[in-house]
């Protein structure tokens, strides 16, 4: 599971060099990314983990929170050009970030689930995304 | 009485009764190399900076809740059981400014003399101004590691 959060994390930033990419996490030594959304960012955060023997399933949540909505509007277009052009990205071993090592799997996604829905909130424009990566 | 007598004043209270027990620290932290993105190491470093004057705090005290029940979750860690809390200090903005305390990156640190740390996450600032000058910070900061 650690593979498919890094190499997705690595797939929306890599293909998405005008938006900042984010990942909301528990971390003792990065306190900042623990603290709720940020602000002009791509919010990446994992929820669920279904394990099988085949098919394991990861679920993710997209929060694009901007605080201008006609930008958001066009960043959630991007993303989703990038997840809409192809339905899989390479599961990758980030271990030594600089060398990332195929591991000869692949990560995949029902581009039909990519569905971004507002979220009001008088601070910021919010849109949500959630759906299921797919993988070996 | 203008702002900054004030808070001189304050600050001589907060040292009167301040922490008695532990020393409250400022601790920043600084990831260098590695990626940030997927969390794999780089180097982290910490650099603690003791409060002065220090702060008075006062515990949002959950396990005080009265009745044979559970009061809060525990988790075991180092052979004790802890329980997460709250805790609001009173800083001075002597010891702490605004920018410090709007850093995601810094948190609170409580130290005693055995060497027994326990790290605090800032959740919300309350200034207190006087002619438009801060005299006192209320911080109320989420305990997150002991």
């Amino acid at each position: 599971m650690r593979n498919v959060r890094d190499s997705f994390l690595h797939f929306l930033a890599d293909n998405l060099p005008d938006i900042p990419v984010r990942n909301v996490r528990v971390d003792k030594d990065a306190p900042e990314e623990s603290r709720g959304l940020a602000m002009n960012a791509l919010n990446v955060k994992f929820l669920n983990m279904n394990f099988d023997v085949l098919f394991s399933g990861q679920s993710v949540v997209l929060d694009l929170v901007h605080d201008d909505e006609l930008t958001a509007v066009e960043w959630a277009q991007k993303v989703w050009e990038v997840l809409g052009a192809s339905f899989y990205t390479e599961k990758l071993d980030y271990t030594d970030p600089q060398h990332p090592v195929p591991t000869g799997n692949n990560i995949m996604w029902d581009t039909n689930s990519v569905k971004f829905r507002p979220i009001s909130n008088p601070l910021y424009y919010h849109l949500h995304a959630q759906f299921m990566l797919n993988h070996h | 009485m203008n702002a900054q007598a004030l808070i001189k004043k304050a600050d001589k209270v907060l040292t009167k009764y301040g922490a008695p027990t532990r020393k409250v620290y400022k601790r920043v932290i600084t990831r260098t190399g590695g990626d940030q993105l997927i969390g794999r190491p780089g180097s982290v470093s910490y650099s603690d900076t003791e409060l002065n004057p220090q702060p008075t705090y006062q515990r949002g005290g959950r396990q005080s809740v009265t009745g044979n029940r559970v009061a809060a979750e525990y988790v075991v860690a180092n052979g004790r059981a802890l329980t997460p809390d709250m805790a609001v200090f009173l800083v001075s903005p002597t010891s702490m400014t605004q920018v410090e305390l709007e850093n995601p990156n810094l948190v609170l640190v409580m130290k005693d003399a055995s060497g027994n740390t326990e790290v605090f996450q800032i959740d919300d600032v309350n200034p207190s101004t006087m002619n438009g000058v801060t005299v006192i910070y209320t911080v109320y900061a989420r305990s997150v590691q002991r």
